[in-house]
């Protein structure tokens, strides 16, 4: 009998360094693994454990899937630990993506802080695979330092590239070094003057994933910006074991996070108890 | 990494019987029924085992301190669930066909039975309602017209929880012995062949069970999660199933080495909230 629990094996193409702390692992699962961008997966290293992410290649890529992991805890220190040739556990997808149909002929603003730019990256992605679909992206990040910037290159250059009359950028870093030419500030400041890129916010979808910290802060700033709390979603991270609405382990109100999750909106969990921590 | 695991979860497909179940017992079946038998993903090893069990319940032939199903508005003689429900009387018992399955075993098993007859019928009826009417005299305290559901519903900021966890050592009993209590942990057991995945029961009264791996912990004090604990009864599954997650069994409370009693935390509520 096939259990739900049961990962498959994925080879580990090629580990990426992407900050001193985050590394994306480009995989290949034994079974092919299809998700939509929002959904988690799950890996494991067996016998030591496993941890929910959510890829940050894009849905579109088939051949393989990638994943941007920063040391945290036991599970990523040993996922930090292993090299390119090796095998680990892997099962999903799981969970709800975003809702890519309703941001069409939207204003889509992403605001992402420090490593929660990796789901936002695949859903970038599949915004710009097809952003004649949509009416613009605004993309707000913030990072530590510039060194703590994931993706760079493509964050500071390719992606810039990719559509400059459709997707603009507003990059900012808490802490500048003697390199950096942009912004310093908390990502918050990526919103002041939004007016000037979003025209219509009472209707514009706003997508969040960052620190618990920077989630809370940005979603305060967006409602006083005039966004909707049912167009304001929020990535939640929370402790996803089995992943398919089992085991408990991420009830969050009326809500299992992996199964009506990972990404909630606002008028949801507005009222659910310790929502931020 | 050369080691690599099996699936060490499995389900037996011998039939079992499981006899004098009551109604606390069955009704927990429906919250279990509704996480492991149903949804996108479906549990293929719960639902052969559930598949596989033939329950034969029995009406409580008396009631503890510590049962409450009256304040649930659940009676201590199953009315539906079973496949055979029997009710001790003078002499024998009644046996109550309540599925297909019973069906087939009482025509396999006809000369062991007769008729029940009036006398036993109404001899039945009345010790379901002497038994009943005990557990409502031990619950006289605790009834009111607000049910547990309506107290408890957003009751997470009050002061009660910290007062009703002073005497509870995290011990997670409540948790490992409550029918409706179905939290598991996914863990790799090391084997002579490498690790296979199985699972352990888990206790949301643990300080970690929530925690994240960066350490943020959303129930990071015991009051918080004790109270998480019965809003996940009284308002998760009512907000997703319509169904209570506590069928009154009691054994929370007479497994408490704090001696809490959940009766008495939800009657504080209604006064303090």
């Amino acid at each position: 009998m096939e259990s739900p629990y049961q990962p498959t094996k994925a080879k580990i193409l090629k580990i990426i360094p992407e900050t001193p702390n985050i590394k994306t692992f480009v995989l290949k699962p034994e079974d092919s693994l299809e998700f939509k961008a929002g959904q988690f997966i799950q890996l494991t290293v067996p016998g030591l454990g496993e941890a929910p992410f959510t890829p940050s290649s894009s849905p579109y890529e088939k051949e393989k899937i990638e994943v941007t992991v920063m040391k945290v805890g036991s599970v990523t220190s040993v996922l930090h630990s292993l090299k390119e040739e090796d095998t680990i556990g892997i099962r999903g997808p799981y969970g709800k993506e975003y809702p890519l149909s309703d941001f069409e002929e939207k204003e889509t603003l992403i605001v992402g802080g420090g490593v929660g730019l990796a789901p936002l990256r695949s859903l970038f992605l599949a915004l710009a695979k097809n952003i004649e679909r949509y009416k613009k992206v605004l993309f707000c990040y913030g990072a530590k330092t510039p060194e703590d910037i994931v993706y760079k290159g493509a964050v500071l250059k390719n992606w810039q590239d990719l559509h400059p009359e459709k997707i603009h950028f507003r990059i900012t870093v808490d802490k500048a070094d003697g390199e950096w030419k942009g912004k310093v500030g908390l990502v918050t400041t990526t919103l002041d003057n939004l007016e000037e890129e979003i025209e219509d916010i009472q209707k514009s979808p706003v997508i969040v994933c960052g620190p618990p910290i920077m989630m809370k802060f940005t979603t305060f700033k967006l409602l006083d910006l005039g966004y909707r709390p049912p167009n304001i979603f929020l990535s939640m991270e929370k402790n996803m074991s089995c992943g398919i609405g089992k085991c408990g382990h991420c009830q969050t109100g009326k809500y299992l996070v992996c199964r009506d999750g990972p990404v909630l909106t606002y008028d949801k969990i507005k009222d659910i108890p310790t929502i931020w921590d | 990494m050369g080691e690599y695991f099996a699936s060490n979860f499995t389900s037996s497909s011998e039939e079992k019987i499981i006899l004098g179940a009551k109604t606390c017992d069955l009704e927990s079946l429906r919250i279990l029924d509704s996480v492991y038998a149903n949804g996108d993903f479906k549990d293929p090893f719960y639902i052969e085992e559930r598949g596989n069990i033939i329950l034969i319940s029995s009406d409580c032939t008396r009631a503890q301190d510590t049962c409450f199903c009256s304040l649930l508005d659940l009676t201590p003689y199953p009315k539906e669930g079973f496949d055979l429900n029997l009710s001790l009387v003078e002499g024998g018992f009644v046996l109550e066909v309540g599925s297909e399955k019973g069906k087939k075993i009482v025509e396999e098993n006809k000369e062991l039975m007769e008729e029940a007859g009036e006398e036993q019928l109404s001899q039945r009826e009345k010790r379901r309602q002497d038994v009943l009417n005990e557990v409502k005299e031990i619950n006289k305290d605790f009834d009111s017209e607000r049910s547990f559901r309506e107290v408890i519903k957003d009751s997470f900021n009050s002061p009660v929880w910290e007062e009703a966890v002073e005497k509870c050592v995290d011990c997670g009993g409540c948790n490992h012995i409550c029918p409706t209590c179905r939290c598991f942990l996914l863990f790799d057991e090391k084997g002579k062949k490498g690790f296979s995945r199985t699972s352990l029961w888990d206790a949301c009264l643990y300080t970690g069970f929530a925690r994240v791996a960066a350490g943020a912990n959303p129930r990071i004090k015991l009051s918080q999660r004790f109270a998480n604990r019965l809003l996940c009864k009284f308002g998760f599954f009512p907000e997703n199933l319509g169904l209570d997650a506590c069928t009154g069994c009691g054994r929370c409370i007479s497994v408490c080495i704090g001696k809490i009693d959940m009766r008495e935390v939800v009657r504080d509520l209604r006064v303090k909230v």
